[in-house]
């Protein structure tokens, strides 16, 4: 327990000498993208991938099933996303039933990211994380 | 004719007799070819005709169709062929699955209705234990309804009719005492799932629900195997929203006749190792969670933690889901938003350990930093410590695990750049250091190149893997990959950890090429 001691101390100090307020000196630090957010229409997924050419949301609910699940939907892309503008944020909104869900994103239909905006995870039982959300 | 050829049969009838309407039925499809050569591991060098399963093609039709509104059906067959496949035939013609569906829905108020075959159709909701989760295919029925007194509720009827292959059982000379007919009934299991969920309170505040599991196996019902085995689980969850956190505790209890030995109990439960007077029953999971104490402010950033704590009996059997038996444990995960900016402090503090058939305790502490800088560059830093309490006669030894982790990662439209270390086992005899190196560059609007060089520096050898992979998207349906070296070395969402650059894989001189399209 001793050890995080010095980690501790450099983020308090990193929070209170350039963290408040508005964290001006930290200009070198890219301002945070939203986690999934609660719409009418679904939840709001945003990924952002520039050099992508193809984004798919990958979950544990069941149209989509870690991409398997084309019975629901007949589509090659499962979860497929989309950067219409072109800004490098990749969006997708999933309807998704009351309950909690894994998510990961899925860069060029090789590379398997959680979600680095919302720090709600669980162990994907691989040495990395699953992101998680609660969908109410 | 048996059941499942029947259930084809009766599914092919009645997707058949959907009125075919053009803007509703749909034929869809997917092929794929993989040619694969490697210079190793074969009878000789560049062997391409050798038994592997990395060489065959197979195309996938799905035939969906929604003839009126609230009915749909869906089948998907597919042809394959593994010229190099000794164990199973190289042309394969077969069923893959599908489903007949019923909707309706009155308002707020719906029945969502589905026959299945061959499809994986076990998921229901689950929040901390995973009473269900996926089986694999099986076929049967499964049925939600919605909104009637607040309530949600799933019932699923399945039969595993595939676990029954007939090659297994040849004529001469071991053929078993019940006909084979016989037994593709029989030496299937049976699952059955009951989940309903119900919220009270103004904004759902309470959110409850019970879930009943049900497996039967196929031994005992043949004179060939041994006495049946059958489980159950009952279990109730509830969730309950006090000012902004979920409140969750669920508990569930597994019935069957496995025979244990009397000496195992449950534990008396413990709170920080102090003796709370009471035993759960030997065959009880629970588990609690608060998700999450959140303080602070915008300006000062937040911090969230979130503590969970369970307690699963030694006699505990869930054949339909999970956990694992045998456990206690608690953990602490706290992480905490920079204000306006992207890093994240992540500490995370877990303890657990079996207490009836083993007092073997593991503790783990992680900290992890991540920053998204501007211009396109994130880093982060990972510094993990894993304890492990042996038992011994004069108390318990001590077994420390370090690790640290550091990634930086720069992306911008043209191309992508990771790269990952991970230094293993710190100070000790064992340690190990691992480093990846990902980029991928778009050469074009259709095509891309990809690079991961993994390096596993053992303390007797460095070992590695070299892949490059050429991607071409001619279409936006149709995919080519490229590829030269080990694609499992070092793949997945964590490279540093992947079991092969871990363990033992080394450089491979691997060819391959895959083509998918889809229509």
């Amino acid at each position: 327990m001793r050890r995080p001691l010095p980690l501790l101390t450099l983020l308090l100090a990193l929070s209170a000498g350039l963290g408040v307020p508005g964290c001006s000196s930290l200009n070198f630090v890219k301002r945070r993208l939203p986690p999934p957010t609660q719409t009418p229409e679904g939840v709001v997924f945003r990924f952002m991938a520039p050099s992508a050419r193809i984004v798919q949301l990958a979950g544990n609910w069941p149209e989509n099933d870690w991409l398997r699940g084309q019975a629901q939907t007949g589509s090659f892309l499962v979860g497929e996303m989309k950067d219409e503008d072109g800004d490098g944020i990749w969006t997708r909104t999933q309807r998704l039933a009351p309950g909690r869900y894994q998510y990961k994103f899925v860069i060029d239909r090789v590379n398997w990211k959680e979600d680095p905006n919302n720090p709600n995870r669980t162990d994907d039982g691989y040495g990395g994380f699953n992101s998680l959300i609660d969908v109410r | 004719m048996t059941f499942r050829a029947r259930a084809l049969a009766t599914l092919l009838l009645l997707a058949s007799l959907s009125p075919a309407a053009p803007a509703a039925t749909k034929l869809e499809g997917d092929y794929q070819l993989m040619l694969e050569t490697r210079k190793w591991d074969r009878p000789f060098l560049w062997d391409f005709d050798s038994n592997s399963f990395d060489v065959f093609d197979n195309i996938q039709f799905r035939l969906f169709s929604q003839p009126a509104p609230g009915i749909e059906s869906f089948l998907k067959f597919e042809a394959a062929y593994n010229p190099t496949d000794n164990n199973n035939p190289a042309p394969e013609f077969q069923w893959r699955e599908g489903h007949l569906r019923f909707r309706r829905e009155f308002g707020r108020r719906g029945v969502d209705a589905y026959v299945f075959s061959r499809q994986d159709r076990f998921y229901v909701d689950w929040h901390l234990v995973p009473w269900v989760y996926g089986r694999g295919d099986a076929q049967g029925v499964r049925v939600d309804t919605w909104g009637w007194n607040k309530t949600y509720a799933t019932l699923i009827a399945s039969d595993r009719s595939g676990e029954f292959n007939p090659a297994n059982f040849p004529d001469v000379p071991h053929q078993p005492r019940d006909s084979i007919a016989a037994q593709r009934i029989r030496r299937t299991s049976d699952a059955w799932v009951l989940r309903l969920r119900r919220s009270f309170l103004a904004d759902d505040a309470l959110r409850t629900g019970v879930t009943w599991n049900r497996f039967e196996g196929w031994t005992g019902l043949d004179s060939t195997s041994g006495p049946a085995p059958w489980s159950s689980v009952a279990a109730v969850d509830l969730r309950w929203r006090i000012r902004g956190a979920d409140v969750s505790v669920e508990y569930g209890q597994s019935f069957d006749r496995i025979p244990r030995p009397d000496s195992v109990r449950a534990p008396v439960v413990t709170a920080f190792k102090h003796p709370l007077g009471f035993r759960l029953d030997d065959a009880s999971v629970v588990q609690a969670e608060i998700r999450s104490f959140k303080l602070g402010t915008a300006r000062t950033g937040y911090v969230n933690t979130t503590p969970g704590w369970w307690s699963r009996g030694p006699k505990y059997n869930n054949a339909l889901g999970g956990p694992g038996s045998d456990e206690t444990g608690f953990f602490l995960n706290t992480y905490y938003l920079f204000p306006e900016r992207a890093m994240t402090y992540t500490n995370n503090l877990l303890w657990y350990g079996p207490r009836a058939y083993g007092r073997t305790r593991t503790r783990e502490l992680y900290n992890e930093l991540y920053i998204e800088f501007i211009n396109g560059f994130t880093g982060k830093t990972a510094y993990k410590r894993r304890d492990i309490y042996r038992p011994t006669a004069r108390g318990a030894t001590r077994e420390t695990h370090l690790d640290w982790f550091n990634e930086l990662q720069v992306e911008s439209r043209l191309a992508w750049l990771r790269v990952q270390s991970k230094v293993r086992d710190i100070g000790t005899p064992d340690r190990k250091e691992l480093f990846v190196v990902e980029n991928s560059i778009n050469l074009s609007a259709r095509t891309k190149v990809y690079n991961r060089f993994a390096f596993g520096n053992d303390p007797s050898i460095l070992r590695k893997g070299i892949f490059t992979q050429l991607q071409y998207r001619p279409t936006g349906n149709m995919e080519m990959f490229l590829q030269y070296g080990p694609d499992y070395i070092g793949g997945g969402s964590m490279p540093v950890d992947e079991g092969n650059l871990n363990g033992g894989g080394d450089q491979r001189d691997i060819v391959k090429l895959i083509l998918k399209g889809n229509f």
